[in-house]
C-alpha cells in the first residue's frame, strides 16, 4: 500500500492529531529545498531520529550534511542518502515506558 | 450566563481527539513536527524530560463539559501528605505478583510494603488515555505500517493486533503489537524463550497504562523503525519489562 499520489520527496513525521505528517519538498524549487534543509537541521537538533530506507535496509541518519543536502547514515561517502531522493520518516525523542 | 455565551459542543466544546488533531495544526508553524501531547483528567502525563513542553506535564484540567454543554467541575486531588517511610530497597515477587517494598521510619525500624499491580486497572485507564487518539491518525499510521511491511504481516496486524519480523543484525523475533509493548524473544533450532518487553513510546505516555500520547499504531511503526534501523538503541530507550509484570501487557 504505497502512496503514490505524491512522488515528492521528504519526510513524513508520526504526529499525534495525523497519525502520520507528511512534509515534502520539490527539489527544483530552491526555496522549498531550503525549507527542507532548515526542517531536517531542526529535527536533528531535537534528538528526532530520522530514518532512510536503502534498498531492503532501513537505516538511522548520523548527521546531515547542509552543504552536499544529503543524509549520512555511516562513515564512508557511499553511506551518503540524497535528500532529493529519498522519502525519510521521523520519530520524536522516545520517553521510555 | 445568558444563552448566547453558552458554549456549543463541536464549536466551542470539542473531544481530546479533536483538541489533539487542533492542536497539531496549530503547532507545524511553531515546528512542533510531532504535534502536541493531550493531558487527559486522572492520568499522569510522563514526557520526555528535555521535551520543549514538558511543562504540559503539569498541567490539570479544572472543568469538562458532558454531551450535552453542561459544565463539571473536577476537583483537585489533595497534595500527597509527606510519609514518615523512607523506601529502601523494592523487588517484584513472581509468585505472588507483587511488587514488595522494605522502608524504614524515622527511628530506622524496617518494615515491608505490598504493592499490587491490577492488570484491569492497566486496562481500564488505557480506555480511558485512548480518548486522544484521533480515528483518522489511526488509520494514517496504519496506511504507514502498510507500505513498510509484507502484505501478509499486515493481514495478520489487521487481524490480531500483531506481527513477527526476526532482526537481521540479531537474529531476535519481535512480536509488535498494537497498543502494547513489543516482546522481544530468541527462537532457533536450539533454543526457544522470551527475553522481554520492549516498551517505548515517541514523546510521552500516560503513566499506569499502555498508552502513548501517539495512537497505537504509530507506536508500532516507532518502535519497527528503531529495531530495523538503530537496534541497539531501540534496546537502550526501552524500558524492559518481565513477561510477568502488568506492564508488558500479556
Amino acid at each position: 500500500m504505497e502512496n503514490n499520489e505524491s512522488p515528492l520527496p521528504g519526510i513524513d513525521v508520526l504526529n499525534t492529531g495525523y497519525g502520520d505528517f507528511e512534509l515534502r519538498f520539490d527539489p527544483n524549487k530552491p526555496d522549498e529545498v531550503q525549507k527542507a534543509k532548515e526542517t531536517i537541521t531542526d529535527m536533528l537538533k531535537r534528538g528526532y531520529a530520522i530514518f532512510v530506507r536503502q534498498g531492503a535496509e532501513t537505516f538511522r541518519v548520523r548527521k546531515f550534511d547542509v552543504d552536499k543536502n544529503v543524509y549520512i547514515i555511516g562513515s564512508t561517502p557511499a553511506e551518503e542518502v540524497p535528500i532529493a531522493e529519498t522519502r525519510a520518516m521521523a520519530v520524536g525523542r522516545s520517553a521510555g515506558g | 450566563m445568558g444563552e448566547e455565551s453558552q458554549p456549543q459542543v463541536g464549536k466551542d466544546l470539542v473531544t481530546y481527539a479533536q483538541a489533539s488533531r487542533q492542536l497539531a495544526e496549530a503547532h507545524l508553524g511553531q515546528r512542533d513536527w510531532s504535534g502536541l501531547p493531550v493531558p487527559v483528567a486522572g492520568l499522569n502525563l510522563v514526557l520526555e524530560p528535555r521535551y520543549k513542553h514538558k511543562s504540559l506535564s503539569e498541567f490539570r484540567w479544572k472543568e469538562f463539559y458532558d454531551e450535552h454543554g453542561v459544565r463539571h467541575a473536577i476537583d483537585e486531588p489533595p497534595p500527597p501528605k509527606e510519609s514518615e517511610f523512607k523506601t529502601v530497597n523494592s523487588w517484584w515477587n513472581a509468585r505472588y505478583q507483587v511488587t514488595i517494598f522494605v522502608v524504614k521510619d524515622k527511628q530506622g525500624r524496617a518494615q515491608f510494603r505490598l504493592l499490587f499491580e491490577d492488570r484491569l486497572a492497566f486496562t481500564i485507564r488505557t480506555l480511558d488515555a485512548a480518548a486522544v487518539w484521533p480515528v483518522e491518525a489511526e488509520k494514517k499510521a496504519q496506511e504507514k505500517l502498510a507500505s513498510l511491511i509484507p502484505a501478509d504481516a499486515f493481514e495478520l496486524y489487521m487481524l490480531t493486533g500483531h506481527f513477527p519480523e526476526i532482526s537481521k543484525r540479531s537474529g531476535l523475533t519481535y512480536l509488535f503489537r498494537r497498543g502494547r509493548p513489543t516482546i522481544a524473544l530468541r527462537q532457533n533450532e536450539e533454543v526457544n524463550y522470551e527475553l522481554c518487553a520492549l516498551c517505548l513510546h515517541p514523546i510521552g505516555y500516560y503513566g499506569d497504562t499502555w498508552a502513548g500520547v501517539m495512537c497505537p499504531t504509530d507506536e508500532v511503526v516507532a518502535h519497527l523503525l528503531m529495531m530495523r534501523g538503530s537496534e541497539e538503541k531501540f534496546w537502550a530507550n526501552a524500558n524492559q519489562h518481565p513477561l510477568d509484570r502488568p506492564a508488558a501487557g500479556l
